[in-house]
């Protein structure tokens, strides 16, 4: 039994709120580039979780961790991809083509494992091996929790986050995204093909959110399980709507969230809290909720005030 | 005759050039959905026929599995009757799947734990349903009408924390120690719907639930409140434009929604299980808005669209027991059938306008070049 | 462009057939009323639209223009009333979307700037590039949509309603641009209707009226009169027998209103009154101040200085249900959005105000048959063309859609009825039928504001008439029959303005 000081001062809490943080990243910048691009992308969720299951099969026919991540992403493109065709092509209102295809990756990943294996919900892969950097490993404390303790998924999550950034302000294909975003009409009237712009974003959404459901299955456990997403593609859109589209901001909703759950994890340990475990499981998602609620009320002074 | 029955129609404003189109975009997407499952099962099934024949004709083999098909739809009626109201008023909802769980546990709770009389029992039990779902589902639907906060992200979040809260209570607080299984008590004979059809496992659920759908329709086509919320669904600057409550007929739409589901939570546990014993979410939310999304939204639609999915499931499930195809395979069918059903380009007449211009472009293009190499 | 004629579904015909030819060098106007055509006609030019019929000769060559690329291509460029802006971006940025200037694959931000300078010094049209879109005043924004079709090297530059939204000194800047960019060889189109300016410096004017060509004229062979008379004239016959109706007590009181938005003023200080049996009408070309008169009248704007008393209680701050209970009803400009619910049938839009009148109810429950008679007496009265009171509202003719709405708010005025374009594209038909209820109405002791941008409906319905322009009163009439056309053209076109001593 510990106490709260044991728990905080514990370098395992600190990796487990970066490992729970960045599947939490990866959604959030599925999120942010669908969002800069105009469109609301509720396919988040189902895509990572088929990608989970891509990551966790090609893992293993490879007997590779990096294929299995490989493949995951490119199960998220493709899933990116139809989501676009669906809300840009065929004109279907967002949320229905969400609900669709979530409904469509709960049941085919059930689907796919029983036709491979017979059982009906999990499958193993082979996980990403932990990363220890030599020199930088040595620093206290920062060193363990930093350079001795991730894996090669939880680097990119933060290196795509500054690549984000970079991204949408400096390159070409950044900014016309962001342009189809804040007025498509005016991105059209000079014969750029705005509906081309947003595509482009959505595949690049998808195979972000296929990392993050590589990450789950692969670089956070060692298999995969039709429960293992817990509804972290929807959190990732409120962290996007939070972090009002900044991308470091949204990471440090990330964080947060990666925070509340890693004390849900393990508050149980802590002598003088009795709290159950499922009610702490409910922790991130009233974190969420509270969050959302705490920015609209921001945003609605704001108005205000400008009115 | 024939001219007297299209006059009547005619004045209700229905139109059979119209009735037609939508309802061969239905049957075109349904089509195309299980052209895309039968090769799917081709591929993966060492029995393709035998799968394809459970699948597709096995409900209707006898008494006992047409009534499989019709108890899988019951639930299915309640989940689409509650997604359509809350869509009527154009807003996405989907805490319909956490009010069907904490709906089946209140009912058990309160048919466990407070003794009444026969018919009262199963009332209170299925009323108290409905009432503690609405009592959450307030809540996303409050956030957006007074805060805008997107009632799609908050109403599952509320879905993940009732879960939650109810595998606890199962787990900890209501459990059946005897049992040593994670449920409840024994829920009481007195609460439970009976079977309603001799020979089936239908219950009583299927009356509730049609009598639900019909006040849904009067609802809608005949008071003031039902009226404003189609309004505000349809146009929300009409609405406000001619004095509507916007945000109050947001808000009532929702909480309808959501307790209706709540009661068909209840309706389910109090007629199929002797115990609450849900350890996740059983899915019924998101079904309901897509049963919702093929019954095109009208509620005296809605009945059969269950009774179709009840139909593709029932398929599945036997399918699953006599072959080797994982009943899962319905998930496909259903993705599909929503992607094309919902679109607005599929089958629709820009679609064929389209088809058309593409088509003069190309030949004019061909006009162009042959002209131009002469 | 030769022949041109453009239909919008179902049956709105924008342009019956234009054909009018544009010389190299030029500054070309093309005036005329709104939804005369002018808009529609450049935007085929552009490639935003495609023409049913008609063809469009370059240097002689017939060519198609597709998209705006194609237009492009042509060295066509457009400035839209409307600016297509990207207001979180910089003014460098603006100007160079869709040929970003790069640097190693990435976009070269300092390039664009200097691009952006480059351009302001050979047009004289300096801008800080750096500034964001948000931080410019209209006039400036403008000069960026100006620079942008500079940069793709259009040599023929369209500007639709150049002025509607500038101060008269940054009408003054444009001008100077315009002129400079002449003598370097640029033709250029303006539409508008704004005729001293088509004077100033226009060499060619083309007048177009419910979509068609009128003709095309020299600029200095021609007055500014008889361009007024042939844009928003017609030859109307007075022996129109009026009522005599003598107006009573005063129902509606507007205070010296005044609406500022954007730092531009909306309405400027705007008092009139409306009486028990009277028709005022409100004439002035459109935007300028209709639509926030309306808007402030109907509870949409609240944030309004001055006040308005109906029956001597204050409006000011009330909610469109408080303010419709006080007897005030209102015919919509945009019928299509506010007035309808077009996804929805006949009787759903004839009832939007009838179903929460207590007699028409038993407390939740809607007394469906009264109200379906209700719809029906409303059809047969008006002349609704349908098959049935369930037909969908979308599929209707425009007209009937109008008369709809219409009947609705007409059956509802208990006072007041604002009637903001109610015959805009209508057929004769429809727009005889709603002037023989607004006739009827008045005669029922209830007072009408009729706000129109046709003079002939304003000179059958209304005797006493107020003239907006540029958000103030510039004339206060008592007998429009008194005032001639041109003199009335010259208070809505901004040439004349009568003196403040008459009050109504």
């Amino acid at each position: 039994m510990n106490s709260f000081w044991d728990l905080f001062s514990s370098v395992n809490f600190y990796v487990t709120i970066i490992s729970l943080a960045t599947p939490l990243i990866f959604a959030s910048m599925a999120a942010l580039i669908s969002n800069k691009a105009g469109v609301v992308n509720i396919s988040i969720e189902g895509t990572m979780l088929v990608s989970a299951l891509v990551g966790a099969i090609f893992s293993t026919l490879f007997n590779s961790a990096i294929m299995g991540i490989l493949f995951a992403c490119l199960a998220g493109v493709f899933l990116g991809y139809i989501f676009a065709l669906s809300t840009i092509k065929l004109r279907t209102n967002e949320i229905l083509v969400g609900i669709a295809l979530n409904i469509l990756a709960a049941g085919l990943v059930v689907f796919i494992i029983y036709a491979l294996t017979g059982n009906k919900s999990d499958y193993s892969s082979v996980p990403l091996k932990t990363i220890s950097i030599p020199l930088l490993r040595d620093i206290p404390i920062i060193g363990e929790i930093f350079f001795n303790s991730l894996n090669l998924l939880v680097y990119l999550a933060i290196v795509i986050v500054i690549v984000m950034s970079f991204f949408l302000k400096k390159t070409v294909l950044g900014i016309r995204i962001r342009s189809v975003g804040m007025n498509a009409k005016a991105v059209d009237s000079i014969g750029v093909d705005s509906e081309k712009v947003k595509i482009i974003a959505l595949l690049i959404a998808g195979g972000l959110a296929g990392l993050g459901g590589a990450y789950m299955s692969i670089g956070f456990m060692s298999s995969f399980n039709t429960g293992m997403i817990a509804g972290r593609g929807f959190i990732g859109l409120a962290a996007e709507a939070i972090g009002a589209g900044i991308p470091y901001v949204t990471a440090l909703f990330a964080v947060v969230f990666g925070l509340v759950n890693a004390f849900s994890l393990t508050a149980q340990t802590i002598t003088g809290i009795n709290i159950p475990y499922e009610l702490l499981n409910t922790l991130p998602y009233v974190v969420t909720i509270i969050g959302l609620v705490v920015f609209a009320v921001i945003k609605k002074r704001r108005n205000k005030n400008n009115v | 005759m024939k001219k007297t029955l299209i006059d009547f129609f005619k004045i209700k404003g229905f139109s059979l050039q119209k009735f037609i189109f939508e309802s061969l975009k239905t049957i075109m997407a349904i089509l195309i959905a299980y052209l895309i499952a039968i090769i799917i099962i081709l591929f993966v099934s060492d029995n393709p026929s035998e799968s394809i024949y459970w699948f597709i004709i096995g409900p209707f083999s006898n008494i006992m599995e047409f009534g499989e098909l019709i108890k899988k739809a019951v639930p299915l009626m309640f989940a689409g009757i509650a997604a359509c109201v809350i869509v009527k008023a154009n807003q996405f909802n989907l805490f319909t799947e956490g009010a069907f769980y904490i709906g089946g546990l209140a009912a058990a709770l309160i048919a466990i734990y407070i003794k009444l009389p026969a018919v009262l029992a199963v009332i209170a039990a299925l009323v108290g349903g409905g009432i503690v779902a609405a009592l959450f589902g307030y809540i996303p639907s409050k956030l957006k009408s007074s805060l805008n906060v997107n009632e799609f992200v908050s109403s599952i979040m509320l879905n993940f924390i009732v879960l939650w809260i109810g595998v606890y209570l199962i787990s900890n607080v209501v459990i059946d120690e005897v049992s040593g299984d994670t449920a409840t008590k024994i829920i009481p004979e007195i609460s439970k719907l009976k079977v309603l059809i001799s020979g089936t496992n239908i219950t009583y659920g299927l009356l509730i639930v049609i009598g639900i759908i019909i006040l849904v329709k009067i609802f809608f086509s005949r008071t003031l409140p039902g009226y404003e919320i189609k309004m505000t669904g349809d146009n929300q600057r009409f609405a406000k434009f001619s004095g509507i409550n916007v945000e109050r007929r947001v808000v009532m739409a929702q909480v309808l929604g959501i307790f209706i589901a709540g009661v068909g939570g209840a309706a389910e546990i109090l007629s199929n299980y002797h115990r609450f014993n849900w350890k996740t979410l059983p899915g019924f939310g998101f079904d309901g808005f897509m049963v919702t999304i093929i019954a095109k939204n009208k509620p005296l639609f809605v009945p059969l669209a269950a009774l179709f999915i009840g139909y593709l499931r029932a398929g599945a499930d036997l399918m699953a027991f006599n072959s080797d195809v994982a009943q899962e395979v319905v998930a496909i069918i259903q993705g599909v059938i929503i992607l094309l059903i919902a679109s607005e380009r599929f089958f629709s007449s820009s679609f064929f306008k389209r088809l058309l211009d593409n088509y003069k472009e190309r030949r004019n293009h061909k006009r162009m070049d042959v002209m131009k190499n002469e | 462009m030769k022949d041109i004629r453009k239909v919008y579904y179902p049956d709105i015909v924008a342009i019956k057939s234009a054909t009018f030819s544009l010389l190299e060098g030029e500054i070309h106007a093309i005036a005329g009323e709104n939804g005369a055509g002018k808009t529609t006609l450049m935007k085929v030019l552009f490639g935003l639209e495609k023409p049913d019929k008609g063809e469009i000769f370059f240097k002689g060559e017939k060519t198609s223009i597709h998209s705006p690329t194609d237009a492009m291509r042509r060295g066509i460029g457009m400035v839209h009333q409307h600016f297509m802006l990207l207001d979180n971006m910089t003014v460098a940025d603006n100007i160079v979307l869709g040929m970003e200037p790069k640097k190693h694959g990435l976009y070269d931000y300092i390039k664009a700037c200097d691009l952006t300078e480059e351009l302001g010094k050979r047009f004289d049209m300096a801008i800080d590039p750096r500034l964001k879109i948000s931080q410019l005043t209209v006039g400036m924004k403008q000069k960026v949509e100006i620079m942008k079709v500079l940069a793709r090297e259009a040599k023929i530059i369209i500007l639709d309603e150049p002025t509607a939204v500038l101060t008269p000194q940054e009408t003054k800047e444009l001008f100077h641009q315009l002129k400079l960019l002449k003598k370097d060889n640029f033709t250029i189109i303006i539409i508008t209707h704004k005729l001293r300016e088509i004077k100033e410096i226009c060499d060619r004017v083309t007048i177009m009226k419910s979509g068609s060509i009128i003709d095309t004229f020299d600029v200095d062979k021609i007055s500014v009169e008889e361009i007024s008379k042939r844009m928003v004239g017609y030859d109307f016959d007075l022996s129109n027998e009026k009522s005599k109706l003598r107006p009573g007590e005063i129902i509606l009181d507007v205070n010296n209103v005044s609406l500022e938005v954007d730092g531009k003023k909306r309405l400027d200080n705007i008092s009139f009154s409306i009486r028990e049996r009277q028709v005022l009408g409100v004439v002035g070309v459109e935007g300028n101040g209709q639509k926030e008169l309306s808007d402030v009248l109907n509870g949409e704007i609240n944030s309004f200085t001055g006040d308005i008393y109906i029956d001597g209680v204050s409006l000011k701050g009330m909610k469109v249900l408080d303010i419709r209970d006080r007897g005030i009803a209102y015919i919509p400009e945009d019928r299509m959005k506010d007035g309808a619910n077009l996804n929805g049938n006949i009787f759903e839009s004839a009832i939007a105000l009838k179903s929460k009148d207590k007699a028409y109810r038993k407390g939740m429950f809607l007394k469906v048959k009264k109200l379906d008679d209700f719809t029906g007496d409303l059809i047969d009265d008006y002349g609704v063309k349908c098959n049935s009171k369930y037909d969908i509202v979308k599929s209707l003719s425009g007209g009937n859609i109008q008369k709809i709405v219409s009947a609705r708010e007409i059956f509802e005025a208990k006072r007041i009825l604002i009637a903001n374009q109610p015959t805009r594209g209508i057929d004769i038909g429809a727009v005889m039928t709603l002037h023989e209820k607004i006739k009827k109405l008045q005669s029922e002791d209830k007072g009408i504001l009729l706000i129109s941008s046709d003079l002939k409906e304003i000179y059958d319905l209304a005797e006493s008439v107020i003239v907006l322009y540029e958000g103030k009163i510039v004339a206060r009439i008592d007998d429009i029959k008194e005032v001639s056309e041109e003199q009335l053209g010259r208070y809505m076109l901004g040439i004349d303005k009568m003196q403040e001593e008459a009050v109504l």
